[in-house]
């Protein structure tokens, strides 16, 4: 990748270049080395703030205090802060793509991909900021999300059909299954969250959405496929770092443990609402 | 036990049935016959390199010459027609039949065992043409080299390493062997050093192979590997054993200017033309039918003859004196699939573009053919009569002999493979009754560790780098592609001086873990005493046979129609011997038998 | 030779008798096209005889010389002085051993240990096909070789497992090419136990697409597409 650079994301990448160790493991083992770390990064980044976000939403089930959280959480600061959550979202969701075009869609042209993760990345963070400062668009929610769910539903069948017939481990092929899914998912929620002031911190709003059975159906199925994804994400994770078989085996349970109560949690507020 | 002065001595002592030192190509094929035919057979092979898939033999690129029975056109009396006028007539006819013959089956072994062969459209073993390989007794060159794209060497270690692996063959890597143990005149093992850790190990063995491979790191430009240094031959020398045509070195014609790095045959075998600094392409004059196929020793003279002559050009950064290889005219899939590797060396090693561009190219130091003498089994001897109970040798380190005074390109792949798999099957033959080692013997070690402390111990301020530069300039200059009677009666002088000179280099460290430096002046010694026999064994071969080249003698003499058997048990303590060349073939007077004179070496 | 250099080499060094670790620095002129290897031999030479590193072929056709030249893992033996300047834009470089196994001293690491891995991937064919008859050889067309030829071209230099992401519980991108190789090598029978060790805990799914191996390898293989190939299943027997 030091060809000439152009475009949106060629800027991009001169800018991570300035960045020292950057660009000494960029060119001591490649971008993609570097990728793969802040894929890593970024989804540990996506687990906490899930587990965040669970923590937050309990509050739904006493909308009073859930109001008033909000109404703190109402300012420019936490709206900056929402809005570069888009970056790890995005960056993850789109290498989590190129990853699995690359594995299983024998799609070789690493420099290209790399260069459109960069440019989508960065149209995607631009345009949620752009409708976060406008905050004035309107889409029907049944509308918004069975499109997106049958856009998931899509992408996930097109995934399965090639990963199911391999090998491979099924834990590993569940987690490009899930990844699929939760591209559209993902990506839609938080666009979705977005595109007025209301749809994602008001509490009313929030509810009498959350009081449709198909949007409850849809939430159910996208909690289940993000804590399998985060659970499977931390489990290959620990894999990849922990050398003593015991000490492996103890924090893959303890961090199981976690996602399970934190599913259980989000499934229970998804029924009980 | 032994314990030497400074408290040096044997840690512990290992038994096995088989010891094989050197895990090369010859020294692993051996191993995997032992193996196969005798599954429960403990075998250790020791290695001086980091693991067995790092012995020489990798480096190998151009092909393993074998006689398909399939092929219409060829025939195996053409390849030991061949072999024998390669030769110069002083390889054993008896050996040229048994290596010959069995080619093609060790080929199969290879194919059936993994090795990954380059293959023509039908999907069978491609085959290539070589230097000196002819059909129709010389008439036109023959397809007879099977290879692996230019990594065939490599593709032999892979499948011997493999399965010698398979069969659970228990490695020593990064372990020098520095004594070969006897006992009444039998070898019982060898006292072998332990790099890792520092130890002096005994391995007590039933039976010892030796395959300890190449040994011309002595010239300053060599295609051989940094461990070369012609361990085996002292060992061989220091117990008191001959050596057999060590004067016969061969030089590549093509060495890639600085590094000395190999540029194969295999370029010219597909279509490379050698030309000089004016664009001739010079091969036409002097070899009008085989041209740039000629065999290694007449290119060789032929390229220095140029540059002596004028027609050389000199490198700009090294320094060296050249001529050019030219490949450009070769279509663009032979580039990229049949010699990607050794053109990358070019692009590599020298900045040069093949596909547009001339390479520098140079002789370089490239094998040796003599070795330790062996009978047509392998089995080592002491005298033309008489052979060492349980010692064997195979691979470049041994001399059967194959090649006589001028090896044919790929035919020392195949003797690896033929000649390890015979001595794997003596051994399994002499290991059904052989009796046990026994216990260590008294003085085992004593020399080894001797000479080690000696090198702990040293004084003096001379510099290991002086004399070793000094000795590879030497051998290039007075031992090298010409020789004669005043430079090879100067070059004994001053090897003999650098000996002396190499007692006073005093060590930085005395440790004995992973010393370096403390290796590489035991391994100096080495090449010191393999120098100093082989300028004697030239200086007294008074004619010109093979790679042998005496100016002052340019032709070969019926006198000297024997091989050279040289003993040298200690220092500048040489006695020469002779054995005599085999002629069963020519003997026998069966067909074609007439082509087995003494004949005419023309190409 | 054209041009002399003023180089710097910091040098990792570890002597096992003390068991102390430490960075030298060497100073030295050469010219641009010495090799890495020469300018070690040079300062055993001139500078410091205690200085260990490995070499063996100086072809770049063994593997032996592995390290990592400011921190990107190649062959010693056929970087020249010049590549080296122009590929880090310096005259100052780190040399420090590989990371696939234990030092033993300096710049030498115990690459038996290293390949270990190599051993559980078996090299060899486990289980051949039925043979053809005595003296024939097998039959592989072209086409079939060609789509697992590169990948043979390995020397196990061990510079990928080095570079990749997954340093612990992974057998290496090296060990992965060995079963590829095999499980695409028409004489090989035995898929069920290649499969076991590619699809294994230890296997492909220690690997993160990092292609940190292709990026590095000396022979210039694309090892991720060949690990890749393992995960699209394009040779599994079903598909
Ligand atoms: C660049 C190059 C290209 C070549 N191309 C061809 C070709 O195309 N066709 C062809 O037929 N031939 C070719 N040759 C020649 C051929 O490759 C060699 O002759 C052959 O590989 C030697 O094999 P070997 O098994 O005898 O020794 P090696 O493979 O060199 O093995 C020797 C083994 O002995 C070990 N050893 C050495 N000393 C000691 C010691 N003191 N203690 C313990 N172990 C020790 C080494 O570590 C090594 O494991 C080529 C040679 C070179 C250098
Ligand atoms: C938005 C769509 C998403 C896509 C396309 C996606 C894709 C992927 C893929 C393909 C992997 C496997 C990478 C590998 O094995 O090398 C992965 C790993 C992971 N994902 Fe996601 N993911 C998404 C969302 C999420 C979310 C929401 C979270 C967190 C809750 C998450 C957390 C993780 C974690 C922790 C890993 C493990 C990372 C690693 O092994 O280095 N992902 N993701
Ligand atoms: C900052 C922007 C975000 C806002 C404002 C937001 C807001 C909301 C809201 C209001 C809900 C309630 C359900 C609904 O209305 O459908 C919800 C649910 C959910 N969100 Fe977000 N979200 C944001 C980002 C994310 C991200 C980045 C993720 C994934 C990594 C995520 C994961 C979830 C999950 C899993 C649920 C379902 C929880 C449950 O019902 O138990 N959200 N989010
Ligand atoms: S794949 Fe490349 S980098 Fe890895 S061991 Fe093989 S040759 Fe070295
Ligand atoms: S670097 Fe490692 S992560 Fe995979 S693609 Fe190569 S093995
Ligand atoms: S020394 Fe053999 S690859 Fe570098």
């Amino acid at each position: 990748m030091n060809a000439r650079l152009y475009g949106v994301e060629g800027y991009l990448i001169s800018l991570l270049k300035r960045s020292q160790t950057l660009s000494y493991y960029a060119s001591s083992r490649g971008w993609g080395f570097v990728m793969a770390w802040a894929h890593r990064v970024a989804g540990l980044l996506l687990v906490v703030y899930v587990l965040f976000h669970i923590v937050t939403l309990t509050g739904l089930q006493e909308p009073a205090r859930f109001s008033a959280k909000m109404a703190f959480l109402d300012n420019v600061f936490f709206a900056f802060l929402e809005w570069t959550l888009a970056v790890p979202v995005i960056f993850h969701a789109l290498n989590g793509i190129r990853l699995i075009l690359y594995e299983l869609f024998g799609v070789r042209d690493e420099k290209r991909m790399l260069r459109w993760v960069f440019a989508l990345s960065a149209l995607y963070v631009c345009t949620l900021g752009l409708f976060m400062a406008l905050g004035n668009q309107h889409i029907s929610a049944g509308v918004f999300w069975l499109t997106t769910a049958l856009a998931a539903l899509l992408v996930t069948g097109g995934v399965c059909d090639r990963v199911w017939q391999t090998q491979n481990s099924l834990g590993w092929k569940l987690q490009r299954v899930s990844a699929a899914f939760l591209f559209p998912m993902v990506c839609g929620h938080m666009f979705f969250m977005h595109l007025n002031a209301k749809a994602g911190h008001d509490v009313n709003t929030i509810l009498e959405r959350m009081s449709g059975m198909g949007i409850r159906v849809i939430d159910f199925v996208f909690v289940v496929v993000i804590f399998f994804h985060a659970g499977f994400g931390l489990n290959t994770i620990i894999g990849d770092t922990v050398e003593n078989n015991r000490l492996r085996t103890g924090i893959k349970m303890a961090s199981c443990f976690v996602v399970l109560v934190f599913a259980y949690v989000g499934l229970r507020l998804v029924a009980n609402i | 036990m032994a314990t030497s002065k400074n408290g040096l001595k044997i840690q512990s002592v290992l038994k096995t049935d088989v010891l094989i030192i050197g895990a090369g190509g010859a020294g692993l094929r051996c191993a995997a016959a032992i193996c196969e035919q005798r599954p429960d057979t403990r075998v250790v092979a020791v290695t001086k390199v980091h693991s067995p898939q790092k012995s020489h033999t990798s480096a190998a690129q151009g092909g393993m010459a074998a006689v398909d029975p399939k092929d219409p056109l060829d025939k195996i009396v053409y390849h030991m027609f061949d072999t024998w006028k390669g030769s110069d007539c002083s390889a054993d006819q008896n050996i040229i039949r048994k290596v010959c013959e069995s080619a093609w089956d060790q080929i199969v072994w290879l194919e059936r065992h993994g090795m990954h062969f380059s293959r023509t459209d039908e999907g069978r073993i491609a085959k290539r043409p070589f230097g000196g390989h002819m059909l129709n007794f010389g008439e036109v060159k023959a397809f007879r080299a099977c290879y692996e794209a230019d990594r065939t060497g490599k593709g032999i270690m892979d499948t011997v390493w493999a399965e010698a692996l398979k069969h659970e063959v228990i490695f020593l890597n990064q372990t020098v062997a520095v004594e070969l143990l006897m006992r009444n005149s039998r070898c019982v093992g060898a006292v072998v050093l332990m790099e890792h850790t520092g130890a002096f190990v005994a391995v007590l063995a039933k039976a010892t192979v030796m395959a300890t491979g190449g040994k011309t790191r002595m010239y300053q430009v060599s295609t051989n590997c940094r461990q070369n240094t012609g361990d085996g031959l002292a060992l061989v020398l220091q117990a008191g054993l001959p050596v057999m045509d060590v004067e016969a070195v061969q030089f590549h014609p093509t060495g890639i200017v600085g590094p000395g790095i190999l540029a194969s045959e295999a370029l010219r075998g597909e279509g490379g033309i050698l030309r000089n600094a004016e664009g001739e392409p010079f091969m036409e004059r002097y070899a009008p039918t085989a041209k740039d196929l000629a065999p290694r020793d007449l290119v060789s003279r032929c390229i220095m003859n140029e540059i002596r002559e004028g027609r050389g050009c000199v490198h700009p950064d090294h320094g060296l004196p050249h001529v050019w290889l030219d490949l450009r005219h070769l279509p663009e899939h032979v580039h990229k699939t049949r010699i990607q590797e050794v053109c990358g060396f070019f692009r590599k090693f020298v900045g040069v573009e093949p596909q547009s561009e001339l390479c520098p190219v140079t002789p370089t130091a490239h094998y040796q053919m003599g070795g330790a003498p062996t009978n047509e089994f392998g089995e080592v001897q002491k005298d033309p009569q008489h052979v060492v109970d349980g010692l064997y040798a195979c691979g470049e380190f041994a001399a059967a002999s194959l090649h006589g005074h001028n090896r044919l390109g790929t035919n020392s792949l195949l003797e690896l493979i033929t000649m390890g798999k015979v001595v794997g099957d003596r051994v399994v033959e002499y290991l059904r009754d052989a009796p046990e080692p026994g216990e260590l013997p008294d003085e085992a070690g004593h020399r080894a560790l001797e000479r080690f402390s000696r090198h702990l111990e040293a004084r003096g301020t001379e510099r290991f780098a002086a004399i070793r530069d000094a000795l590879r300039r030497l051998m290039m200059d007075k031992v090298g592609v010409f020789r004669d009677e005043k430079g090879l009666s100067e070059a004994i002088e001053e090897i003999a001086e650098l000996k002396s000179r190499a007692t006073q280099m005093a060590l930085s460290s005395k440790t004995l873990v992973m010393n370096q430096e403390l290796i590489q002046n035991w391994e100096l010694n080495h090449l010191l005493d393999v120098s100093y026999v082989i300028a004697q064994c030239a200086l007294a071969r008074r004619e010109s046979r093979g790679a042998h080249y005496r100016e002052d003698f340019p032709d070969r003499s019926p006198e000297f129609h024997y091989h050279t058997l040289a003993y040298m048990p200690e220092f500048g303590k040489i006695t020469l011997d002779q054995r005599p060349i085999d002629m069963s073939i020519y003997e026998a007077q069966g067909e074609h038998y007439e082509r087995f004179a003494v004949i005419e070496r023309k190409y | 030779m054209t041009q002399q250099y003023d180089i710097v080499l910091k040098v990792s060094r570890y002597d096992p008798d003390v068991q102390r670790a430490w960075v030298q620095d060497y100073s030295l002129k050469a010219g641009g096209i010495l090799r890495f290897v020469d300018l070690f031999r040079k300062i055993n030479d001139e500078q410091d005889p205690t200085l260990a590193w490995s070499s063996s072929c100086e072809h770049a056709q063994c593997g032996s010389c592995g390290m990592r030249i400011n921190g990107r893992p190649l062959l010693t033996c056929e970087l020249l002085v010049e590549t080296a300047m122009q590929m880090f834009n310096t005259s100052t470089f780190s040399v420090a051993p590989l990371t696939v196994a234990p030092v033993v001293r300096d710049l030498v690491v115990d690459l038996e240990r290293a390949y270990q891995r190599i051993h559980i991937a078996k090299p060899y064919i486990i289980a051949p096909a039925p043979p053809p008859p005595e003296g024939d050889e097998y039959r592989i067309v072209p086409k079939v070789l060609d789509r697992y030829v590169e990948a043979t071209r390995c020397i196990n230099c061990f510079c990928c497992a080095t570079a990749c992401v997954t340093q612990k519980n992974h057998l290496g991108p090296n060990a992965m090419l060995v079963n590829v190789v095999r499980m695409m090598d028409p004489r090989e029978t035995a898929m069920k136990q290649r499969a076991g060790l590619l699809y294994g805990e230890q296997g492909l799914p220690r690997c993160r697409t990092a292609q940190a191996c292709s990026f590095v390898c000396p022979k210039e293989i694309d090892v991720a597409h060949f690990i890749a190939l393992a995960k699209q299943g394009a040779f599994d027997p079903v598909s």
